[in-house]
């Protein structure tokens, strides 16, 4: 029992959506079979999203932010200003939680959003590396006024042989931060490390466990195998939602499943949002979730 | 032994295209020149180098898609020149990616120059004409960065251009702050409207799937209408974080550059009309001056003392 991860709000089904393009969020969350929640990866400043924010929660759901700028591993330290503006953006939007991809989004040189390396470096799986991650997210917890979670990021590649799940267990712990599992980015590490997450599960923490993220995906033809690319305006592929339905049943206090459908028509976004709830109903073992998905049905 | 020898080498198998090769053909001895322990390479033994080399090469794509952003005339034309994309990739460097980001735009400017420089053109006009756009977009990455160094250094943006009072044109005149000029063959918008189809943010990938022609860029070029354009950079939205600048422009004849020399708070606009009346110009020509004097005023680039 870990009570501010226990206590968290149950959201339900969401979708995580850019604010100013397609689909529209508002529609969305309007037609039936909608999103319970939206989640966005917006700006740092808040001033500069607060508009396409307020019109979602008018429509009556709540947000979830979710960036690209925070370094939750490495040793290159966040800057004090961007987490208070995160901070603040946080506390506006009221964001039940505060999760984010574990990975370099900007090296020595200063902070900035993730495109500024063209996107995240992941982290070097290894006993030093942990250390550095730990630090960095008590630093980040030491100003966010909510509970942090962690997420696995997309990797073609990994550098390190500590075990994935054993790594972001081990923060997890170390930090009393929740955990964030996004399925396409465990295949994706499943491709290139040729290891299969679930051979460490007894690593992983899966009480932790907030938030599962299941998006498109491409493959890519390499020399020594397929290659994932994380692609969210591509369908989702069938080794994520056959990671999805393994995972389902070992985790029994997820609060918010979401759907990354950035640049996907309404119409399919819906469908999978369909397909997902009759999954979640049939596997999940969070009871809480389940009961959300009845409540709202 | 060093993590952060490790997060070096993890960074440089990223934008080091020869190491990142050496390490694709021989994984054991291409880390050999970083302090690392036999453990800490052995962690860099997990990477599929055919997953190394597809990540660079997406990373490098993203990185310049956002570069394009700063450079979209530049880089439309050098997409039509024999090896342009590849020159433009060839700059996604560490040099380039160890430079903060503020600063990124106006390193990859400086060195795309240089590079220009030394490549071989169908003819000595061309390359000036196309160094010439480079510079111009140049002066534009570097206003901006400039502003932006000054807004994050400050916490609050520049204070709001001074109201332009009737007697402007009598006093001693400079540039504004935040101001830069540059010659171009044709106006900017007719640039901009000939060789960018697509938006600023998908223009790498459209000129790296089709690259503007050579008769495209010969044909423009030839047409050569040169304009002084100058440009101001103003704060779009104010962060302690990540402000943002946007640039108002004014495009001039190309006259008025000898003029711009003059403008460095010592003369007046009057005296500079006296002058050019004395060198027997026209009636015509002084009311253009003095009219484009004044639209520069009005746009906050000149600053009566």
């Amino acid at each position: 029992m870990i009570p501010h991860i226990e206590n968290l709000p149950t959201l339900g089904l969401g979708a995580s959506l850019s604010l100013s393009a397609q689909p529209d969020p508002v529609k969305l969350v309007e037609a039936a079979g909608g999103p319970h929640f939206v989640e966005y990866a917006g700006l740092v400043d808040v001033d500069q999203v607060i508009d396409e924010v307020q019109r979602i929660r008018d429509a009556g759901v709540p947000v979830l932010f979710h960036p690209s700028y925070i370094n939750f591993c490495g040793s290159y330290a966040n800057s004090e200003a961007w987490l208070k503006a995160t901070a603040e953006h946080i506390k506006t939007v009221d964001s039940a939680w505060f999760a984010q991809d574990c990975a370099y989004c900007f090296w020595e040189e200063g902070p900035g959003y993730s495109s500024q390396l063209g996107y995240f470096i992941p982290p070097i799986f290894n006993k030093a590396s942990l250390d550095n991650a730990i630090r960095r997210v008590k630093e980040v917890q030491a100003i966010i006024p909510t509970t942090v979670a962690i997420e696995p990021p997309p990797v073609s590649f990994v550098a390190g042989t500590m075990p994935l799940f054993s790594y972001f267990g081990q923060i997890a712990e170390a930090a009393d931060c929740a955990i964030l599992l996004d399925m396409g980015h465990l295949v994706s590490y499943e491709m290139a490390s040729g290891k299969r997450v679930r051979e460490a599960m007894n690593a992983l923490p899966c009480e932790r466990v907030v938030e599962i993220h299941i998006a498109g995906g491409r493959l890519k033809k390499g020399e020594h195998g397929p290659i994932y690319i994380d692609a969210h305006e591509s369908s989702i592929l069938e080794q994520t939602w056959t990671m999805l339905e393994d995972m389902l049943p070992e985790l029994p206090n997820v609060k918010a499943v979401c759907y990354e459908c950035e640049g996907v028509d309404e119409k399919n976004v819906l469908s999978t949002l369909k397909r997902l709830r009759k999954l979640l109903r049939e596997l999940s073992w969070s009871k809480a979730l389940v009961a959300k998905l009845e409540d709202l049905a | 032994m060093s993590f952060k020898e490790q997060e070096r080498a993890l960074f440089d198998l990223l934008f080091d295209s020869e190491l990142r090769n050496e390490f694709c053909r021989h994984a054991a001895n291409a880390l050999d020149s970083y302090e690392l322990t036999k453990e800490e390479k052995a962690d860099f033994s997990t990477i599929r180098p055919d997953a190394l080399l597809l990540d660079a090469k997406m990373r490098r794509n993203i990185l310049l898609s956002h570069i394009c952003r700063a450079f979209p005339v530049s880089f439309a034309i050098i997409s039509s020149l024999s090896e342009g994309n590849s020159l433009l990739k060839k700059l996604v460097d560490t040099q380039i990616m160890r430079t903060p980001s503020l600063e990124r735009a106006t390193a990859f400017g400086s060195r795309l120059r240089d590079e220009l420089s030394q490549t071989s053109f169908e003819s000595t006009n061309e390359q000036t004409l196309v160094i010439a756009i480079v510079e111009a977009e140049l002066a534009m990455a570097w206003t901006a960065a400039t502003l932006k160094r000054e807004v994050l250094k400050s916490g609050h943006p520049p204070g709001s251009s001074v109201a332009v009072s009737s007697d402007c044109m009598g006093k001693p005149v400079k540039l504004a702050a935040y101001v830069g000029a540059a010659i171009l063959p044709l106006s900017y918008v007719e640039l901009k409207r000939i060789f960018c189809k697509v938006a600023d943010s998908e223009l790498w990938n459209h000129i790296s799937q089709s690259p503007v022609t050579k008769s495209l860029r010969r044909s423009t070029l030839q047409k050569e209408d040169p304009r002084l354009l100058v440009m101001r950079a103003r704060i779009e939205h104010m962060s302690l974080c990540e402000p943002t600048v946007d640039h108002q422009t004014v495009e001039l004849s190309e006259g008025f550059a000898q003029l711009f020399q003059h403008v460095n708070g010592s003369i007046s606009v009057e005296q500079i009309l006296t002058h050019l009346q004395e060198a027997g110009a026209t009636e015509q020509i002084l009311k253009g001056v003095s009219a484009g004097f004044q639209q520069l005023f009005d746009a906050g680039m000149l600053e009566a003392l």
